[in-house]
């Protein structure tokens, strides 16, 4: 392909300057800034003064050449479908082919700045709910091209994966969070010129920098030379997020030197016009040198950083965005002596700095090295309270529906309060319908002593994360490409409390509350710091804000990975082959002893002292290393790809996947103790899928069918509980699901009005569970495992699939089975569709979508799945229910054990679909030919749609002791919504 | 200059904007002031006394509300802090004490002992809670509260069906803002003096059947408490559902457990009915009895079997289906524990005091003094004197070894 394009390149180019010879000429490779990879299809045209010499087309890597140029100047044009035209001066000397290099020309999409920094921070409330999207970065595939920007704000994740799928690096290295296996985007948000070029693959396709997963991997290459040359700044403001960010970045290029060097700073400042309370306070500054030593050597430093904080928004139920008129409104927030205050907020300052080496002894073998650190601190703010009312102005027991239900069974019969409380939320008083901060004051003011009731902790999860990764490219024959590496893993997470702000009072007390409740004639049980409770005979006071308290324990994880893959090219065909094999292993280890959970005495003395306390040893420990869970992990993938014609390809993809389970979802209660989730497996994947792309000036498509299925996933979700009190932690294994669909993108010219084309995508897809899992509770203060019926590993029998019962002809329900309903993996839309026009001209773009998404589910809690919960607490099953109470000599009109129980308590809601439009403009001014301003406004949602939910999930708690006695209800979900209508206007310049 | 005044003019208007102030507000704010508590005082509005309004409730089963402009002054004498108010809190004036059905928990953060309460009684309800007809009943206490759920339809003629409880909880907090209003605290020498009353007040037959006896819901300090009953036996009182989530009054007859028993003369602790020597039982405490076998033999349901004719605890029930499970009926127990109250009977200056604890008291899983339990030795205890069915339950808050300020709860 490259042979012919070149060839038909160096045809074109002879026939524009026919009969003449020289030896000079310019060549070079066009590759799109974003990402730097080719751009196939360029043209280029070479003009000396105004004379048009030459046009050639880039081949598929982008390559060009024109060749018999005499001596002299020229320009050289680049012109290619969604890309600004691009000038460049070329001096031909001394006969000399010029080697332009890599020749970078800009997209002219609007500003896809898709990364974490476009998403509010959720307060996910111990929910164990995870919201993270998936990240598409659409340079160069026209799917994500669309997709990423136009479906973040619905948080789609591609084909229903969990964000953790896709595999993110940094220089090479996989930067994952090594305990939650999340995205690491966060951690440069706000650098968003220094981590620009990035190189992506999809699904499961195979990448140079690591053979990746099921959900494609992108690489950021990060490093000072991969920075845009000169000098850029940018003020944006947003109604969605923050109200304004500054940005700049220098970057020198490769200087005559061989030193590079680049730097950006940001700042996101304000609120936003949708959800009040949520604010950004957040700076970034990034910091790199490359130092080109010779052709082989070469050497690149990062330091970057992004500190700051921003303020979380909290789900609440519909009933409470009702009441307030308002599906935007947060709990989080409230009034302190008038000014505006926020109790979630997430403080960041985790630096990363990295250091790379790259070996290229010659043009068929090149090595890269990279070791990076990431360390500093990550904080989570939540309130935490003693011995006093919960403060959460959306706390079920404030809200009209605990006073009142029209169903007796409720046994909420008083009308009058559930008017109170109605005519109080809809008056809007901030004391009652905001965090009441004023009130909080004042109870650790007038509290005995001094001692805190309420205070500000904050959660702590602070990284030690070091990382060693090479790799290489080896090309031994013309067709064969062998890529390897080897990286390492070490990581030591350390989980803790601080005190952050005392709130008015003067101490607080580091002792377990819901233990403190249960045994309080046990002093020690009720200790989160044992062994301090025991040296100094009482709890420790936490004197001082930064103190720690609560709990405190390491993730120690340690991966290692070696990974190879070839691909072997014949003709039109080319095959690649590639496999991983790791060692996964992780413990933890408890800083502090909790009293409920001591562990055994370490020596003779400690046992008589505990015998003398009357301290009983524990099996489960709080202290000290926990087991240790070793994984020996493997992938292997296969990808084969075979183009026809010039413009068109067909390719496959395949892989096995056997991965650690992660962390955080390896035990039974983290905070408490060592103990692990039984029976913890290793997660099987197999993926694959097939994809035809057609790529064309101005033509772009990409049609993909896949499969996937997930076997053996792991989940722990903790909340309060109030049939048992306490709270609560629900261990999930054997989730297994299944991802099928297709995906299609195009972008085609109308013909009709110069630059103007459409562009559509869909994803249609099923991501659906497939598994019954089992489900483990247990408590924080307790050693014995939850019992339900006598067991305590339960199956959860409703969690893929829930029964619909067929309803008689008065609409009542019937005990006949009609169907069994399917439960799908949540918070993301499963049908996708976007349609639109997309006008470039003269540097001006105009795009125009109109969307719709469906099929999106909420993430469903175990307990309600169980048969347990379905049953109610008679312990009637639903199956055959009739039957059974008639042969019990049951009345089956008065005993309220129906049908519709299990319905009512094991379906999936399932969102409604949705409608949006979305509107881009933007210009790009060149001055002088120098310096490039411009613009771009983007207008979201413009049918101001403020009904859509983006996410969600149940609360683990049941409604029980009702007037029957024979069923429990859900508590009412709660939801994330999205922002209605919303602009961003970024005025950018560049010199 | 015209530009300058015009850009700053429109970033003044846009930082003067409400909302866009306040969104800055977290974004500018390094620390922030802290709001101070300011007692009211509303003497002037004060038109009742706590008795007087008592006095308003005259027949029993016949909640009243009150719909005029009467407002109390009382002090609170009572705290949920150790656990064994819970929900409630007593105010007291010099003509008496009632209890504020307050229904939100922790409420010692915000009302204090010896803080000054002024309650606006206009649209809240004065209940009974505890009455019983008949020679062995007798009057429950008073309550302030809402009135309680059901009773407006029942009122309204819309039901037949008389609801349990008269008063409901204010425990709305749009609704405590309207009725209850904290004054100053005052010192300890400005607070109400504790009770004494003499043992025949609490056996007579205004304390029986008087509504608004004067003794119910004071402050009081019952001296040299013995344990047992008048004739010096040991005598205790609880009630187990074993099973919450399962009717005990119709169909299960055998998810009832009346703890209820007398037992030796005074002297031996080990006599103890049921093995209870703690103020009350937490649910670690309940459990420990049930696995060590303690009340195995302790009949279930009014009529000491169920239905299969099985009698005690230890029994296993022969209708697996009921529960999902085959086993014991105590291991329903079991699975279900939670904390329950105790009556223990104690005899103060020749009056029987049921003293009841709840389990979820601090001190539920305390120890009862050895010498109190073996009759060496009596307690001054310091609570609320309550009445249910005509008998005086005591509500303890501290007790001490008679004659001196040293608690045996702490």
């Amino acid at each position: 392909m490259k042979r012919i394009l070149l060839a038909f390149a160096a045809l074109l180019a002879s026939v524009a300057v026919f009969g003449q010879a020289y030896t000079g000429g310019v060549k070079g490779e066009v590759v799109n800034r974003n990402g730097r990879v080719a751009v196939e299809g360029a043209r280029l045209t070479l003009y000396q003064g105004a004379t048009e010499l030459a046009t050639v087309v880039t081949d598929a890597e982008g390559n060009f050449l024109i060749p018999d140029l005499a001596d002299g100047m020229y320009t050289l044009v680049i012109d290619a479908p969604d890309f600004l035209e691009t000038q460049v001066q070329v001096t031909v000397n001394d006969g000399y082919v010029k080697n332009m290099f890599k020749l970078s020309i800009t997209p002219t999409d609007r500003v896809t700045d898709v990364d974490a920094d476009s998403f509010s921070e959720f307060d996910m409330d111990d929910s164990g709910y995870n919201d993270n999207p998936t990240i598409l970065f659409g340079s160069n595939d026209v799917f994500n091209n669309i997709a990423g920007y136009n479906f973040s704000a619905v948080r789609f994740r591609a084909r229903g994966y969990a964000s953790e799928a896709q595999d993110v690096y940094l220089a090479g290295v996989k930067l994952n969070d090594a305990v939650t296996g999340y995205g690491p985007f966060s951690l440069w948000s706000g650098l968003n010129e220094a981590m620009r070029s990035k190189e992506t693959v999809n699904g499961a396709e195979v990448s140079d920098f690591g053979i990746g997963g099921y959900n494609g991997l992108t690489n950021v290459f990060g490093t000072a030379s991969n920075v845009r040359t000169g000098l850029r700044g940018s003020v944006m403001t947003n109604s969605a997020l923050y109200r304004l960010r500054l940005m700049a970045s220098y970057a020198t290029g490769v200087m005559d030197n061989g030193w590079a060097f680049a730097a950006n700073v940001s700042a996101r400042l304000g609120g936003n016009d949708w959800i009040d309370g949520v604010y950004y306070r957040s700076f970034a500054y990034y910091l790199a040198a490359d130092k080109i030593i010779n052709r082989e050597h070469k050497l690149g430093f990062v330091f970057f950083a992004t500190p700051g904080q921003r303020g979380a928004q909290m789900a609440s139920t519909q009933e409470v965005y009702d009441l307030m008129g308002d599906n935007m409104y947060n709990a989080n927030w409230g009034y302190q002596n008038g000014k505006v205050r926020n109790a979630r907020v997430r403080k960041t300052n985790e630096p990363i700095a990295l250091l790379k080496y790259d070996y290229t002894p010659s043009d068929e073998f090149s090595a890269s090295a990279t070791a990076l650190f990431r360390f500093g601190k990550n904080g989570y703010t939540a309130l935490d309270w003693f011995n006093a009312q919960d403060p959460r102005p959306d706390y079920y027991r404030n809200l009209p529906s605990y006073f009142y239900n029209p169903d007796e069974d409720y046994k909420r019969l008083n009308r009058e309060k559930a008017a109170e409380a109605y005519m109080a939320w809809k008056g809007q008083d901030a004391d009652i319908v905001h965090m009441n901060w004023d009130r909080i004051y004042q109870v650790n003011q007038l509290s005995e002593g001094g001692r805190a009731k309420y205070v500000l902790q904050e959660r702590r999860t602070d990284q030690r994360d070091f990382n060693l990764a090479g790799s290489f490219k080896w090309r031994p024959a013309t067709d064969l490409l062998v890529n390897g590496g080897a990286s390492v893993r070490i990581n030591r997470t350390e989980y803790y409390q601080v005190l952050d702000d005392l709130l008015g009072g003067t101490y607080f007390v580091d002792t377990d509350n819901f233990a403190e409740r249960d045994f309080a004639s046990e002093p020690w049980k009720y200790q989160n710091d044992l062994d301090y409770w025991m040296n100094n005979g009482q709890a420790s006071r936490i004197l001082k804000e930064g103190d720690k308290y609560g709990y405190d324990f390491y993730a120690h994880v340690q991966n290692y990975n070696l990974w190879a893959s070839g691909r072997y090219s014949l003709g039109n065909l080319s095959a690649t082959l590639a496999g991983r094999i790791g060692y996964n292993t992780f413990w933890r280890e408890g800083l502090t002893r909790k009293g409920l959970f001591p562990g055994q005495p370490e020596n003779a003395a400690m046992a008589a002292r505990w015998n003398e306390i009357g301290i009983e040893p524990t099996q489960e420990s709080s202290y000290g290393k926990s087991d240790v869970a070793s994984y020996l992990t493997y992938a292997g993938k296969l990808n084969v790809n075979y183009v026809i014609g010039g413009h068109m390809r067909v390719y496959a993809n395949a892989g096995y996947f056997n991965d650690a389970p992660h962390f955080n979802q390896a035990f039974l209660s983290l905070r408490t103790r060592n103990t692990m989730v039984q029976d913890l497996e290793s997660v099987k994947t197999f993926s694959s899928d097939l994809n035809w792309q057609y790529a064309s000036p101005g033509i772009n498509i990409r049609a993909t069918g896949y499969y996937t299925t997930i076997m053996d996933q792991s989940k722990v979700m903790s909340a309060y509980d109030d049939l048992q009190n306490a709270f609560s932690n629900y261990a999930l294994s054997g989730i297994d699901e299944r991802h099928y669909g297709i995906e299609l993108g195009f972008k085609v010219p109308t013909y009709l009005v110069p630059g103007l084309s459409v562009q559509g995508v869909l994803a249609l897809g099923r991501a659906e569970y497939t598994s019954t899992p089992t489900m483990t509770q247990t408590l924080d203060n307790s050693a014995k495992p939850v019992s339900y019926n006598g067991q305590t590993v339960i199956p959860v029998r409703y969690w893929k699939e829930s029964p619909v019962y067929k309803k008689d002809a008065l609409g009542n329900y019937t005990s006949r089975l009609d169907h069994m309903q399917q439960h799908y993996v949540p918070s993301t839309p499963q049908v996708a569709a976007s349609i639109g026009l997309s006008w470039n001209y003269n540097y001006w773009f105009v795009d125009a979508d109109l969307e719709y998404f469906d099929e999106a589910y909420l993430d469903m809690n175990p307990l309600y799945r169980t048969g347990y919960a379905a049953a109610g607490p008679d312990g009637k099953i639903y199956a055959n229910a009739e039957e059974e109470l008639t042969a019990a000599g049951r009345d089956t009109e008065t005993v309220r054990i129906s049908t519709n129980e299990v319905e009512a308590m094991a379906t999936q809601e399932k969102f409604d679909p949705c409608f949006l439009l979305n509107l881009s403009i933007g210009k790009s001014f060149y001055i002088q030919r120098k310096y490039q301003l411009g613009f771009s406004f983007n207008a979201k949602n413009l049918l101001n749609n403020t009904n859509v939910k983006t996410g969600g999930y149940e609360q683990t708690r049941m409604v029980d002791n009702t007037a029957s006695k024979s069923r429990y209800y859900r508590f009412d979900a709660k939801y994330f919504y999205m922002a209605g209508m919303n602009y961003m206007l970024n005025i950018y310049f560049r010199f | 200059m015209k530009k300058v005044f015009f850009t700053l003019a429109t970033l003044v208007a846009l930082v003067s904007c409400k909302e866009l102030k306040e969104e800055w507000q977290p974004v500018v704010t390094f620390s922030y002031d802290e709001a101070r508590f300011v007692p009211v005082n509303m003497d002037d509005e004060v038109n009742t006394t706590i008795a007087e309004l008592k006095a308003l409730y005259t027949n029993h089963g016949t909640p009243v509300v009150i719909d005029t402009d009467r407002t109390i002054k009382g002090q609170v004498v009572s705290s949920d802090e150790d656990g064994n108010v819970y929900r409630e809190i007593y105010i007291q004036d010099a003509t008496g004490g009632i209890c504020l059905k307050l229904g939100r928990s922790s409420s010692y953060d915000d009302y204090k002992i010896g803080q000054v309460l002024y309650v606006r009684c206009e649209d809240l309800c004065i209940g009974e809670y505890g009455y019983k007809t008949g020679n062995y009943g007798g009057c429950g206490q008073l309550q302030l509260g809402l009135l309680g759920d059901g009773w407006q339809p029942y009122l309204d003629g819309e039901t037949t069906v008389q609801p349990e409880y008269e008063t409901a909880y204010i425990d709305l907090m749009p609704i405590v803002k309207k009725h209850i209003f904290r004054g100053e605290i005052l010192p300890e020498s400005e607070r109400i003096a504790t009770a004494s009353p003499a043992g025949s007040a609490l056996s007579s037959a205004d304390f029986k059947d008087g509504i608004t006896n004067k003794e119910v819901g004071q402050l009081t300090l019952l001296k040299n408490v013995r344990i047992g009953n008048l004739d010096n036996k040991y005598e205790v009182f609880a009630l187990f559902y074993p099973d919450p989530n399962l009717d005990h009054t119709k169909n299960e007859s055998w998810n009832r457990i009346f703890m209820s028993d007398i037992t030796a003369a005074i002297g031996n602790p080990a006599q103890y009915p049921y093995g209870i020597t703690t103020w009350a039982l937490t649910k670690t405490r309940t459990e420990k009895h049930i696995e060590n076998g303690d009340w195995d033999d302790v009949t279930m349901g009014d009529d000491g079997q169920d239905e299969n004719g099985n009698k005690s605890l230890a029994t296993r029930y022969v209708d697996p289906a009921k529960f999902g499970y085959e086993g014991l009926y105590k291991d329903v127990f079991l699975a279900h524990s939670s904390a329950q109250s105790v009556s223990h009977y104690c005899t103060y200056d020749g009056a029987i005091v049921q003293v009841r604890t709840s389990g979820y008291a601090r001190f539920a899983d305390t120890e009862l003094p050895e010498g109190f339990l073996k009759g060496t030795m009596q307690l001054d205890m310091l609570g609320i004197m309550s009445r249910y069915q005509g008998s005086a339950q005591f509500i303890l808050l501290d007790a001490y070894k008679a004659g001196t300020t040293d608690s045996v709860l702490k």
